[in-house]
């Protein structure tokens, strides 16, 4: 397919310079397209040398060429390694979600105020610092927190039971050296947060994590806080969310890194409880999950889209945390 | 493309053609052979991305050659169980510059089915931009896959929105509308069980097991 120059995201003046040119498609540059033999950078590189364009143009076109045509690279799949999910401490959700929360899938969470989302989040966030000997991820956690439910002192709470509950499992020589050694503080120095007050805030922090991101999970409480009352535009609210969808799937792509996103609930004309946000935005996450407050300590988590999809189970929120409920 | 004979391009749609376990599909498309777009426009969480992976099986089990460009990233869970996992090529995509750049690619390849799960979020990014890029982008993809379509069948899953009144369309807007050459609408009836629609009119019945989709009609 001919691809036309003003098709590319290349400024304005280097499209102006290659029309001058009279080069109209991207094959009147590259004599030979680099996805027709196996992809190379020194053949991109030295066929953009030998064209004698100005520095400038030649660098964006070099750039542009090689960070795109990499990554869209086709190649056959690969079946990797086991990979680990971050667990909840509740084994009914734990089998809900096949085994907890896996590495490059983004994961929501919806539900109405005070249906356990924000505990749900700290105790994702404490969890991802389980040592690996425990079947933990032992991975850095950044737990963003739009709407200021993240508490410290219940991190630390959560932590020290995590630390408890770790201390009475170990059986073997080598896993009770590693809970001697470990303290609350060793596990919170993995679990990073960050306050967001507007959507900006929120865009600028993602992107420089995309940049190179080593967190294992990272965790946005309550992504609808800044969308839904500060928008008098809805055509441009639907832009920024496409484009924000757009760099979370990317940031899961390029790294094995875990996204659970916590959104909320609005009712809509006929009284049924809606996702907020729009339908364009429902599809961004792979798994949506929809909790429920059933009783004073009781909730309940049903799987609306995704692996087991109507399934139901419950779990308890405790002092220590997320745990299951008592069998009856 | 040059002009060709036309027996020369139904042996070669003959070659590429396979067999598929969806009859019910197949009848409800008019025919799951290259030159076809399908597109399967629904809300969230009823069942497009197993439909597309249905298909890509039935076309790993015939031994063709499948290319699938994706805007999230394929799980394991997605890919066990599939036979000759060589034959299927895997391009991630995040914006609309990259997908242009992968049709592209795809066109010097020889596949049987191309599958581009989750076209919305990458075209809703340039649609409503102040000036007319957007939809010239959008014309862009459309000419990009009428040309993929030539040698291969194309799927693509698509997004719904409310058009007032209660009532659902394809997300994407009016340019679109012409953009497949099948429009699946995917729904849930009133019991909540999963329904397609072509043209409103006729409907198929869709049920999602462990080893794949069952479509009959209804």
């Amino acid at each position: 397919m001919a691809l036309p120059i003003t098709s590319l995201p290349i400024p304005q003046s280097t499209v102006r310079y290659l029309s001058s040119r009279n080069v109209v498609y991207l094959s009147d540059l590259l004599k030979t397209l680099p996805w027709l033999d196996s992809y190379n950078e020194e053949s991109v590189i030295l066929q953009m040398e030998e064209l004698n364009l100005p520095e400038v143009h030649r660098r964006l076109l070099t750039d542009f060429l090689i960070n795109h045509l990499h990554q869209t690279a086709f190649q056959a799949p690969q079946i990797g390694k086991k990979l680990v999910p971050i667990i909840t401490f509740s084994s009914s959700l734990d089998s809900l979600l096949c085994g907890g929360i896996f590495p490059n899938e983004i994961v929501e969470f919806l539900g109405e105020p005070g249906s356990g989302t924000s505990q749900l989040c700290m105790q994702l966030a404490v969890d991802c610092s389980i040592p690996e000997m425990f079947g933990g991820r032992a991975c850095k956690s950044l737990l963003i927190d739009c709407n200021g439910d993240t508490c410290n002192i219940r991190l630390k709470q959560m932590a020290k039971a995590t630390l408890t509950h770790l201390n009475l499992i170990a059986r073997s020589a080598e896993e009770k050296d590693i809970t001697s050694k470990l303290t609350v503080d060793e596990l919170l120095s993995k679990v990073y947060t960050a306050r967001c007050t507007n959507y900006t805030q929120l865009i600028a922090l993602i992107n420089t994590v995309s940049k190179d991101c080593n967190y294992g999970a990272i965790i946005i409480d309550a992504l609808a806080t800044h969308f839904r009352h500060e928008f008098e535009d809805m055509r441009q609210r639907t832009n920024i969310i496409a484009e924000f969808s757009n760099k979370l799937h990317k940031l899961c792509i390029d790294a094995p890194v875990s996204l659970i996103i916590v959104n909320q609930v609005r009712m809509d004309g006929e009284g049924s409880i809606q996702p907020c946000l729009g339908e364009s935005w429902s599809h961004t996450a792979t798994r949506r999950i929809f909790l429920r407050r059933v009783s004073t300590d009781v909730y309940s988590a049903t799987i609306m889209k995704g692996k087991r999809s109507g399934e139901t189970a419950n779990f308890r929120i405790s002092s220590r945390g997320i745990r299951d409920c008592p069998a009856h | 493309m040059f002009p060709t004979p036309c027996n020369w391009l139904l042996r070669q749609n003959k070659l590429l053609k396979f067999q598929n376990t969806l009859p019910v599909l197949d009848e409800l498309v008019g025919g799951l052979h290259p030159g076809q777009i399908i597109e399967l426009c629904g809300p969230s969480g009823i069942g497009k991305s197993q439909v597309c992976w249905h298909l890509i099986r039935d076309c790993l089990n015939a031994g063709k050659n499948v290319a699938m460009i994706s805007s999230r990233k394929i799980q394991d869970y997605d890919l066990e169980n599939l036979p000759n996992l060589s034959n299927l090529s895997i391009s991630y995509v995040s914006s609309v510059y990259n997908l242009l750049i992968s049709l592209a690619a795809v066109n010097s390849m020889s596949v049987s089915l191309v599958v581009i799960d989750g076209i919305q979020p990458l075209l809703q990014a340039v649609l409503g931009s102040a000036n007319f890029k957007g939809q010239a982008l959008l014309n862009e993809v459309k000419c990009g896959i009428g040309t993929v379509s030539v040698k291969s069948l194309v799927i693509y899953t698509n997004g719904l929105v409310s058009v007032g009144d209660g009532n659902h369309g394809p997300a994407l807007g009016r340019a679109w509308e012409v953009a497949p050459s099948v429009r699946i609408m995917m729904l849930r009836d009133r019991e909540g069980g999963r329904v397609m629609w072509r043209n409103r009119e006729v409907t198929a019945r869709l049920e999602i097991g462990d080893q794949g989709v069952e479509i009959s009609w209804n």
